[in-house]
C-alpha cells in the first residue's frame, strides 16, 4: 500500500519536472537565449507537429508500426519455436547458449548492410531487421523458461494422467508465461530501435526515414516533433505490453 | 530430491556440479563452440560457391579475406576514429552513471528520477542521433556523446538499484559502529553494491559499442569502421563489407569477454554470469 | 504384550489393490549406479492405510513415485487391480506430493478441479465438484484464492482435495505434512482420517514421523538405507475411530518404540 503511495507521489514529481523544464525552455526560447533553428520553443515545436500531421505523418506512423508489430509476431514466434528445439538437447543448449549471449551484445546494426545486401531495400528488409533484432533475445527467453519450470509440477501433471501436449499447454507454457511476456516487452523495444535503424539508414517512408531527412537538412523543429511521437509510441507500447505483464501475474508476489 | 531426475526439463546452465566436473564440462563446451563456430566459417565458404550467388551480394569466407587484404589500408585507419569514440564514451557514461546513479540511489527524495529513466529505457534513442548531429556537427564529438547518452542509463539504473539494494540492516549496523557518512560510503555501500554495479557497466559498455557502429553507419561523415561498412556497401563490394563486420565482431567478442571476467572477478564465482538484461540496437 | 508380525517375504494375494515386486533401482551419477533400492516388494489391500517409513536415503520418495508409475525403476513390476501397469493411472491412483504442488496460477478451486479438465469433464461439473471438495477439506471460503494467498496447511488440504477428486482406489502420500509445524501436522492427520473414514480407499503414506505413521496406519513397512530395502512389517492393531488421545496410550508409545528400535537397529 505504502509502496503504491510512494510511487503515483513519484510519478507526480517526475510529470512535474518535465512540466517545470518544458516551461523552462520555452520561456528561454522566447526570451532570445536559445536559437530558434537550433533550439525551437516547443510551442514552434507543436505547431511543426500539427503542421505534420496535417502533411500526412499518420501515413508514416502507419507504415513503421505495422512494420513494428509484423517484425514483433515475427521474432516471437520464431524465437519461441527455435527456443524449444534448442532446448530439446542439453547439450545443444548449453553450446548455443553462448552464442545467443554474444548476439545479445553485439551491434545488430552491423548486419545492415547484409540484409539489404541480399534482401534489398523494401520493406521486407525492415521487417526482416527489426525481427532479427529482438531474435536472440525471445530465443534465449524461452530456454531460460523452459529450465525453470518446476519438474515437480511436470510430475504431479502425470500423475494425474497429463498428455505431453497437456503438460505442454498447461505446465509448461503457462509456467514460462512470465519470462515470455518480460522478454516480449524487451523484444517489442528491440524491434522498435530495430526498424528505425533500418528506415534511417535506407528508405522513403516511415518515422526512421522523415527524422533522418528532417536531420539532414537541418529543420530542427520538425525533428524534434517526430522524435517525441516516436517517444510517445515506444512509451505507449512499453505500458501496453507491462500492462499485460501485471494482468495475467495476479498470481505472483511482489508485483 | 533424486525423484525429479527422470521427469526434469533440462538444465540450460551448468550449475551445482563438483569443481572438477564443471570445468571439464566447460572445455568441452568450449570445444563444441569452436566446433559450431568452424562449421560456420566452412559453410560461409561453401555455400556461396554451391549456389554461385551473384559476387556483390554473398561472397566465400577466402574472398572476403581476400577483400580485407586488398583494403587493408583504409580499414586499419579507420580502427582508431571508432576506438577512440568507443573509450571515451566508455569513460563518461561509466564515470556520470555511477556518480548519478549513486546520488539517485541514496537519495529518497531523488529517487522520482529513476521514473524518467526507467521509461527512457522504452524510447528507441537512436532517433536522437541526427538532433546530436544537427547540434554538434557529424564527427567524434556527437559520436561520442550519443554513445555516452546511450551507455549511460544502464549504468544509472543499475547503479542505483545496486546501491538501493544494499542491506538496510548493514546500514544501521556500520553506523551503530560509529562509522562516519563518508565510511559508510567507502566501507559499506561501495562493497556491497559494486557487483551490481559492475554488471552495469558491462551493460552499459556493450551499449557504447553498439551506439558508436551505429552512428558511423548512419552518418557517412563520421569517420570510423561503421561508415566504411557503409561506403563498401554502396560500392558493393560484399566482400570487403563482410570483412568488416567480422573485425567489429571479433571486437565486440574481446570487449565484452574482458568485462565478464571483471564481472565474474568482482562478483565471485557465486554470482550469476548469464546475462537476462538485453542491449537494443 | 505380542504384536502380530507379517512376513515381508509372504506370498502377495491378489487381493492387493497396489504392489510392486522385485523392485531394483539405481540411480546414474558421474561415478556409475548408485543402488537405491534392492529387491523391493510392498502391497496393499482394500481399504487399508499404509505408511511407509525410513530413515532419508532409504530410497522411501522414490519407492512412492515408482508406486504411482512416475518412475521406472530398473527392474521389477508393478500392479494395480491385479493389471501390470507402466505408467500413471490416473484413474486409479492419485498422488498427493511432498510440497503440494499446486499450480501456483490457478486459484485453489482450479487446481482441485485440474485433474477433472485433463479428463475433459464439463465444466459445470468440474466446479460443483471441485467445491464439494473443497468444503470437505474446511477450505469453502477460499476458492478463489491463489496458492500463494493460503497458509502452508491449507495448500496441503487443497492438494489433498485434488487427490481425491480423482476419486482414487489407491491414494500415495509423499510426506504431505512434512513442511508443517507440529501442531499442523496434527491436526492434518486427525483430519486426514476422518476423511479417510468416509472415504475409505487404500493409502499409502510416505513419512519420517514415526508417531504419524503410527497414529495413521493399519500397517507400517519400515525400510533401511544403503541400498534401500524393506526390513519388516509392522502391523498397527490399535481400535478405529483413533480420537487423539490414543497417542498417548501405553499400546501407542510401544508400537512406536518398537518402530523406532528397528530403525536405530539398521544404522
Amino acid at each position: 500500500m505504502t509502496r503504491l503511495l510512494h510511487s503515483t507521489r513519484d510519478a507526480q514529481l517526475a510529470v512535474g519536472l518535465l512540466v517545470v523544464l518544458l516551461a523552462t525552455w520555452e520561456l528561454l526560447a522566447r526570451l532570445g537565449v536559445l536559437t530558434p533553428e537550433t533550439a525551437p520553443a516547443p510551442s514552434v515545436i507543436a505547431s511543426a507537429g500539427s503542421d505534420l500531421v496535417a502533411g500526412g505523418l499518420f501515413f508514416d506512423v502507419r507504415i513503421t508500426l505495422t512494420y513494428v508489430l509484423v517484425a514483433f509476431v515475427l521474432a516471437l514466434v520464431l524465437g519461441v519455436g527455435l527456443g524449444l528445439l534448442l532446448s530439446s538437447w542439453p547439450l545443444v543448449a548449453q553450446v548455443s547458449v553462448g552464442f545467443l549471449t554474444f548476439l545479445l551484445s553485439v551491434p545488430k546494426s552491423l548486419f545492415l548492410p547484409l540484409f539489404i545486401l541480399v534482401i534489398g531495400i523494401g520493406g521486407d528488409q525492415k521487417i526482416a531487421f527489426g525481427a532479427f533484432s529482438s531474435f536472440a533475445v525471445i530465443v534465449m527467453a524461452t530456454m531460460v523458461g523452459i529450465a525453470s519450470v518446476d519438474p515437480n509440477l511436470v510430475a504431479m501433471a502425470r500423475s494425474q494422467g497429463a498428455r505431453r501436449r497437456e503438460v505442454f499447454s498447461k505446465i509448461y507454457l503457462r509456467s514460462m508465461m512470465p519470462t515470455l511476456l518480460e522478454a516480449a516487452r524487451i523484444a517489442m523495444i528491440l524491434n522498435i530501435t530495430g526498424v528505425l535503424i533500418a528506415e534511417m539508414y535506407v528508405s522513403r517512408q516511415g518515422l526512421g526515414y522523415l527524422v533522418n531527412l528532417y536531420g539532414q537538412t537541418f529543420q530542427v523543429a520538425p525533428l524534434l516533433a517526430v522524435i517525441a511521437v516516436i517517444t510517445v509510441i515506444g512509451i505507449a507500447l512499453n505500458e501496453l505490453l507491462r500492462w499485460c505483464e501485471r494482468r495475467q501475474d495476479r498470481w505472483r508476489e511482489g508485483t | 530430491m533424486s525423484t525429479v531426475d527422470e521427469v526434469r526439463g533440462r538444465p540450460v546452465a551448468d550449475v551445482a556440479l563438483p569443481e572438477p566436473e564443471r570445468d571439464r564440462s566447460r572445455r568441452t563446451l568450449l570445444g563444441w563452440r569452436l566446433a559450431v563456430v568452424a562449421l560456420l566459417l566452412v559453410c560461409w565458404e561453401l555455400v556461396p560457391r554451391l549456389m554461385s550467388a551473384p559476387s556483390a551480394f554473398i561472397v566465400p569466407l577466402s574472398a572476403s579475406l581476400r577483400a580485407g587484404a586488398d583494403q587493408w589500408s583504409p580499414i586499419v585507419g579507420s580502427l582508431w576514429p571508432t576506438l577512440s569514440a568507443i573509450l571515451v564514451a566508455l569513460v563518461f557514461a561509466w564515470l556520470v552513471g555511477i556518480v548519478a546513479g549513486f546520488v539517485i540511489g541514496t537519495s529518497p527524495r531523488l529517487r522520482f528520477l529513476l521514473l524518467i529513466f526507467g521509461a527512457l529505457y522504452a524510447v528507441p534513442l537512436v532517433v536522437v542521433y541526427p538532433l546530436i548531429s544537427v547540434w554538434l556537427g557529424p564527427g567524434q564529438v556527437s559520436k561520442v556523446l550519443f554513445a555516452s547518452l546511450y551507455g549511460v542509463i544502464p549504468v544509472l539504473l543499475t547503479t542505483a538499484s545496486g546501491v538501493r539494494s544494499v542491506d538496510e540492516g548493514l546500514r544501521r549496523s556500520a553506523q551503530s559502529m560509529g562509522a562516519s557518512p563518508r565510511q559508510l560510503l567507502t566501507k559499506v555501500l561501495i562493497p556491497a553494491a559494486l557487483p551490481v554495479v559492475v554488471s552495469g557497466l558491462r551493460l552499459g559498455g556493450g551499449l557504447v559499442l553498439i551506439a558508436v557502429i551505429v552512428c558511423e553507419m548512419l552518418a557517412s561523415t563520421s569517420g570510423g569502421i561503421g561508415t566504411l561498412i557503409t561506403a563498401y556497401r554502396v560500392q558493393f563490394n560484399a566482400g570487403a563489407v563482410y570483412f568488416c563486420i567480422l573485425v567489429v565482431l571479433a571486437f565486440a567478442l574481446v570487449m565484452d569477454q574482458t568485462l565478464g571476467a571483471i564481472e565474474r572477478r568482482v562478483a565471485g564465482d557465486a554470482a550469476k554470469t548469464t546475462r537476462t538484461q538485453p542491449t537494443p540496437g | 504384550m505380542t504384536i502380530p508380525q507379517l512376513n515381508a517375504e509372504r506370498p502377495l494375494t491378489d487381493e492387493a489393490v497396489i504392489r510392486v515386486t522385485g523392485i531394483q533401482h539405481s540411480y546414474h551419477t558421474a561415478r556409475g549406479p548408485v543402488p537405491a533400492l534392492e529387491n523391493v516388494d510392498v502391497s496393499a489391500g482394500p481399504k487399508r492405510f499404509v505408511s511407509i517409513v525410513g530413515p532419508s536415503g532409504c530410497g522411501k520418495s522414490t519407492l512412492l513415485m515408482i508406486l504411482a508409475g512416475l518412475i521406472t525403476p530398473t527392474a521389477g513390476d508393478r500392479y494395480v487391480a491385479g493389471a501390470k501397469v507402466t505408467g500413471p493411472q490416473p484413474d486409479k491412483v492419485a498422488v498427493a506430493f511432498q510440497d503440494a504442488c499446486l499450480l501456483p496460477w490457478r486459484s485453489a478451486l482450479d487446481n482441485v478441479a485440474f485433474p477433472l479438465e485433463l479428463r475433459k469433464d464439463p465444466r459445470a461439473e468440474r466446479e460443483a465438484r471441485g467445491r464439494e471438495l473443497l468444503e470437505k477439506v474446511g477450505l469453502a471460503g477460499y476458492a478463489d484464492r491463489y496458492p500463494r494467498e493460503l497458509s502452508g496447511g491449507m495448500r496441503q488440504r487443497v492438494a489433498v482435495a485434488r487427490a481425491l477428486i480423482q476419486r482414487p482406489a489407491v491414494l500415495l502420500m509423499d510426506e504431505p505434512f512434512g513442511a508443517l509445524d507440529e501442531q499442523t501436522r496434527m491436526d492434518m492427520g486427525e483430519e486426514l482420517l476422518r476423511l479417510w473414514d468416509e472415504i475409505h480407499n487404500t493409502v499409502i503414506f510416505v513419512t519420517h514421523n514415526l508417531a504419524e505413521a503410527v497414529y495413521l496406519s493399519d500397517e507400517v513397512i519400515v525400510m533401511a538405507a544403503r541400498p534401500g530395502r524393506v526390513v519388516e512389517r509392522v502391523l498397527i492393531d490399535l481400535p478405529r475411530p483413533r480420537p487423539v488421545e490414543i497417542t498417548e496410550t501405553e499400546k501407542f508409545l510401544h508400537l512406536r518404540n518398537r518402530l523406532w528400535r528397528l530403525i536405530r537397529s539398521q544404522e
